[in-house]
């Protein structure tokens, strides 16, 4: 019935996190930012900020054990 | 989100069970007719009550639950009422059936409830058919149509009000509340609350690598001395956020004291206008009354009017006999000269003029016009009379003193003059009507107060702006200093510590790169809201000349013109143009979907833009639920052109002062 759908609020938002992410070179991965984003976009509404942090605090580790297992030994 | 079933029990007019079917699909356009006070907003009412266990009075007030229950039933003594609703919870391309109940009943023992603590309530919730807990109830609300959003969805014309007042640039505090609404349903929260999160987590993760850093020697003095920055760091963020909050508190005061200056500096306005409106009416009054007296002293002189013509006519006669005896006067002058130079020349009996004797000829001649001149002179004695001359001269003068002309004419220009002193005297006592309305309660004396109290709220600003200013320095350095020492410790940290350190600068660029997509969000998203509230409000409007909306920074749209310029007054009815422009975009970019449920939305519109705004609702949600009464649509009339989307309709009946029945109407 909607005319249009103009805009997947998700995807607009993880598109500018994206275009900031390299404008600032940043260190985090694409495909954990896009899953932080996905996170945050199911539970913009809930005031109980708990289980979301919960959810992305395993969610890094999980990156950052698999990137430690990679990075060359500095000593 | 969309509704499937509403069904209530003594609920404001609504005497014992009640329900509505609705098809809970998409393409769907619902049109409940009723009359003033027949229920339509006890209806929304209804529906947000059930939701959030609020229902809102005119005033926008929380309304107690003894208001809520139908008063023959509570006079009955049932002392309950209750709404259920089923929905369609659309997630995903997922239906899932949700079934929500609210119900208040007095509590046992308790016969004439009167606060809510005398109630008992009840919550029930179902979701795919399975019974939830009663605590889930809101959670399942949230997740389908959050509280704070619900204004864009049930709605009536208050809040079409309300979008009004964002246009303006110097917001309210009411504006500013609106603009965050705004902010949420087009879900700036996702990245908001993002930073805030991912920030937490930062430091946790700092924390956590520290704590496992003073485990080693190499490291011990650095993660020491990390922790340690991390408290200042920790401290002024704190400290930071406090300011931040003072600042708010602050400026949202100034702005409260600047808007009551802002009233004042009106109502000085107004007593000024006062001052100016009673010296204009004294003046006007002292005019009309010299006028009057001017009037009435000439309307004493009317009558010479009256005799005018026949005085003209009296003076004309008498003119022409004056003529007369003057030509008469002139000649028995002239005559009686000749006869005695003649008759001195016969006595003489030479000339006059040469002194030479006259010839016998000659003196017979001049007797002969001696006799002549006597003989006329005898005749003109009647008409050559002086006295008479003058008596007719004065006559004539005392006969113009008598009969001057225009003495109507002079009573018209006063009569002039008092019909313009008239209509100036009404327009000068409006203005000192309309003035002392504004005054009406006025106390010039709060001024010096108010103004005292924004100085002092600007000194306060500055040094908190000051503060923040500092602190924000201060901070910038701990945080490189920190860095630094984190990068000394990654040169020599030990494998242990490799994850933690990995998930804490992670996380640190990940809070960087919210931090800066925050802003970038917001601008993007108020140029689409331009940008889709022009093209629905140039669908809606009739006035071609308009080319689109522009928004400002509190998502007010002001009409900008053809040629480029901005339309700055506008009618009652394109101002609900607008708002439900806006209304249209925020819901194509909203970040929830549920049913649009308008109250009353098409009060000040003329038949040609309902028209439009007829055919534009059946594609501003899934679902559109229009509650109307018979002075904005009729239904012969109106709804033809949108016939074909309705899906069913009912009508709210008013049998009596405390009952309403709902009819469903057609198919």
């Amino acid at each position: 019935m909607r005319v249009t759908d103009k805009a997947d609020p998700a995807a607009r938002l993880l598109a500018i996190l994206e275009r900031n992410r390299e404008k600032l070179e940043s260190e985090i991965p694409a495909d954990l930012l896009g899953e932080i984003a996905e996170i945050q976009q199911q539970s913009q509404f809930d005031d109980d900020r708990g289980k979301t942090r919960k959810e992305i605090r395993k969610l890094v580790e999980q990156y950052a054990k698999q990137m430690a297992l990679k990075e060359p030994q500095s000593r | 989100m969309l509704l499937r079933h509403i069904e209530l029990e003594n609920f404001g007019p609504y005497y014992g069970p009640h329900e509505l079917e609705l098809k809970g699909e998409s393409d769907e356009l619902v049109l409940i007719h009723g009359e003033n006070m027949a229920g339509k907003t006890s209806l929304l009412n209804a529906i947000r009550w059930c939701l959030y266990g609020e229902a809102k009075d005119r005033s926008g007030s929380a309304m107690p639950t003894v208001k809520l229950i139908n008063g023959d039933a509570l006079g009955e003594g049932t002392r309950r009422v209750s709404v259920a609703l089923e929905i369609v919870h659309r997630e995903d391309g997922v239906d899932t059936p949700v079934r929500l109940k609210r119900q208040h009943q007095a509590k046992r023992g308790v016969t004439d409830p009167a606060v809510d603590r005398d109630f008992d309530t009840h919550a029930e919730v179902e979701s795919g058919g399975d019974i939830l807990p009663s605590d889930q109830f809101d959670d399942i609300v949230n997740k389908m149509l959050p509280e704070r959003i619900s204004r864009f969805f049930l709605f009536d014309g208050e809040l079409l009000k309300e979008y009004e007042e964002l246009v303006h640039e110097d917001s309210t505090t009411h504006a500013r509340q609106v603009q965050r609404a705004i902010e949420m349903i087009l879900g700036v929260p996702a990245a908001q609350n993002g930073r805030e999160d991912l920030a937490v987590l930062h430091k946790e993760a700092s924390r956590a690598y520290n704590r496992e850093a003073r485990k080693h020697a190499d490291v011990e003095e650095s993660a020491k001395a990390a922790d340690a920055l991390q408290d200042e760091v920790d401290s002024l963020e704190a400290e930071l956020e406090t300011l931040g909050v003072q600042r708010e508190d602050a400026s949202a005061e100034l702005r409260g004291v600047r808007e009551d200056l802002a009233k004042h500096a009106h109502l000085a306005d107004s007593a000024n206008a006062l001052v100016r409106a009673e010296e204009r009416i004294a003046s006007l009054e002292a005019e009309r009354t010299a006028k009057r007296q001017e009037r009435k002293e000439l309307a004493r002189e009317l009558w010479r009017d009256v005799l005018e013509p026949r005085l003209h006519h009296e003076i004309g006669n008498l003119e022409r006999d004056r003529e007369q005896i003057a030509i008469a006067v002139r000649e028995k002058d002239e005559l009686e000269r000749e006869l005695a130079e003649r008759q001195k020349s016969l006595s003489d009996e030479k000339c006059a003029t040469c002194e030479q004797p006259i010839p016998e000829q000659l003196r017979l001649r001049q007797r002969s016009r001696v006799a002549e001149i006597q003989d006329r002179l005898s005749g003109l004695d009647r008409t050559a009379d002086q006295r008479r001359l003058d008596q007719i001269g004065a006559t004539i003068r005392r006969m113009h003193e008598i009969a001057p002309a225009g003495v109507a004419s002079g009573i018209e220009v006063i009569e002039k003059d008092l019909s313009r002193i008239a209509i100036d005297l009404h327009k000068a006592e409006r203005q000192r009507k309309d003035s002392e309305a504004d005054l009406r309660g006025f106390d010039k004396d709060v001024v010096p107060a108010f103004e005292e109290k924004q100085d002092r709220l600007n000194k306060h600003l500055w040094e908190i702006e000051s503060s923040i200013e500092r602190g924000e320095e201060l901070l910038a350095e701990k945080r490189t200093e920190l860095r630094a020492n984190q990068r000394a410790m990654k040169e020599k940290d030990e494998p242990t510590l490799r994850h933690l350190r990995i998930q804490r600068d992670l996380l640190a660029s990940a809070v960087t790169v919210y931090e800066a997509s925050i802003g970038d969000l917001i601008d993007d998203l108020r140029e689409e809201v331009e940008a889709q509230a022009s093209e629905i409000f140039l669908d809606l409007t009739t006035d071609k000349s308009y080319s689109g909306l522009s928004i400002n920074e509190n998502y007010g749209l002001t009409i900008v013109a053809s040629d480029g310029g901005t339309v700055p007054v506008r009618s009652a009815g394109a101002e609900q143009v607008v708002a439900l422009s806006l209304i249209g975009a925020l819901n194509r970019l909203a970040a929830r979907r549920g049913p649009v449920i308008m109250d009353t939305p098409f009060g000040r519109l003329d038949r040609r833009h309902r028209e439009n705004i007829l055919r534009f609702v059946p594609t501003l949600a899934d679902q559109v639920v229009l509650l109307v009464h018979s002075g904005e649509i009729d239904p012969a009339r109106d709804l033809e052109p949108v016939r074909g989307h309705i899906s069913s309709e009912y009508e709210i009946h008013h049998s009596d002062s405390a009952r309403s029945e709902i009819e469903r109407k057609g198919k």
